[in-house]
């Protein structure tokens, strides 16, 4: 028995019904899939971080809520878009509170994202930086339902049926969404 | 002939895999259509080829994630159950309390219960005292006269000589 096994919840389902019976392989399959998500969203790797463990965290505690209509990684995109939308609701009030009070640990904070990765090469750390500056820059221009719509489908190549379901739309409102975010997409150049 | 090309619509919705008889059945017919459809699926990799390699990390980041993730989810239990544990301390201390509370009213509504049952105390020995009245009352005849004899040398008791006593005026009327 592994460790989170000892410590699932009661009343979760056994293990040969839960997909979640043995959450650490769960984690393992899917952290890389849902902070990729939600790296492409933020364009800031030590939120992404933070939002993806909130996710497995969220996803452990909420687990007997999946009734498997859907697949793992749907439930767990859902989750991590709602994070994101909540993130990012909540931080156009603590843009005010900033404005307000100076916050003196922004500057130690944008340091620390500086720090490269220690198995990466300061070449690479560089050129991944860089990447993740053109895709945020891109999908910035796009709004929030056309952004969660196109990284869904081109990244993790989700049908308009599990787009509408991890994103909690209809799957005509996601359809169009996504028709406009790749109209838009057109307009990319390369190198930008 | 080629009479209508695919609308953008139609065009974006191939271009993410959407499956529909007319669209690919003109796509293999009409180059101008594919060509354009490549475009949006170029675009579609370029993007995911840019969000995979700026969120591809070392294995050695992604086993101190998975590590990070285990360890809050075992602090979280923890919180949980000892958030459990207060709950039921709390309850159950409030429940003492309760109990201690009740049994304090209880002990000093105690003397008034005891004077409330001393009452029945009397009243039981006047229904006595009335019995005998009674009895005297009906004493037969014939045993009349001995009845004045006991009262007349002292009686028995106080209650006798009470009873008695009614007992001569009845004789005397």
């Amino acid at each position: 028995m592994n460790m989170l096994q000892a410590a699932a919840p009661a009343g979760a389902k056994t293990e040969a019904e839960s997909p979640f019976a043995d959450f650490d392989e769960v984690i393992r399959l899917y952290q890389q899939r849902v902070y990729r998500l939600v790296l492409a969203q933020t364009g800031e790797p030590d939120l992404a971080e933070e939002l993806t463990q909130e996710c497995f965290i969220r996803a452990f505690q909420k687990q007997k809520g999946f009734r498997g209509e859907c697949q793992v990684f749907t439930w767990l995109a859902r989750i991590a878009i709602n994070l994101v939308r909540d993130h990012f609701r909540n931080r156009r009030f603590a843009l005010w509170r900033k404005l307000i009070r100076f916050d003196a640990s922004e500057t130690e904070q944008n340091q620390a994202e500086q720090v490269p990765d220690p198995a990466s090469t300061p070449e690479e750390h560089l050129l991944r930086r860089e990447r993740l500056e053109r895709v945020s820059q891109r999908v910035q221009r796009l709004t929030t339902p056309q952004r969660e719509a196109l990284l869904l489908s081109a990244v993790e190549g989700m049908s308009i049926e599990e787009i509408s379901q991890a994103t909690n739309r209809r799957p005509g409102t996601v359809k169009s969404h996504l028709h406009r975010a790749m109209m838009n997409m057109r307009t990319w150049r390369e190198g930008e | 002939m080629i009479s209508i090309h695919l609308s953008d619509e139609e065009l974006t919705a191939a271009a993410t895999g959407e499956r529909n008889p007319r669209t690919a059945g003109h796509l293999e017919i009409c180059s101008e259509c594919w060509e354009q459809m490549s475009i949006y699926r170029e675009k579609l990799a370029s993007l995911k080829q840019d969000v995979c390699y700026s969120g591809g990390r070392s294995a050695l980041d992604w086993g101190r994630q998975s590590r990070s993730i285990q360890q809050r989810i075992l602090e979280a239990q923890i919180k949980k159950t000892a958030g459990r544990n207060i709950g039921f301390a709390l309850a159950t201390s409030a429940l003492a309390l309760i109990l201690v509370i009740f049994l304090v009213l209880n002990f000093r509504s105690a003397p008034a219960t005891d004077s409330a049952s001393a009452k029945p105390t009397i009243s039981d020995a006047a229904l006595i005292s009335d019995i005998e009245a009674r009895l005297d009352q009906d004493l037969p005849e014939a045993l009349q006269p001995a009845s004045l004899l006991v009262g007349e040398m002292g009686g028995l008791d106080e209650g006798t000589t009470h009873s008695t006593s009614h007992a001569r005026t009845r004789t005397q009327q």
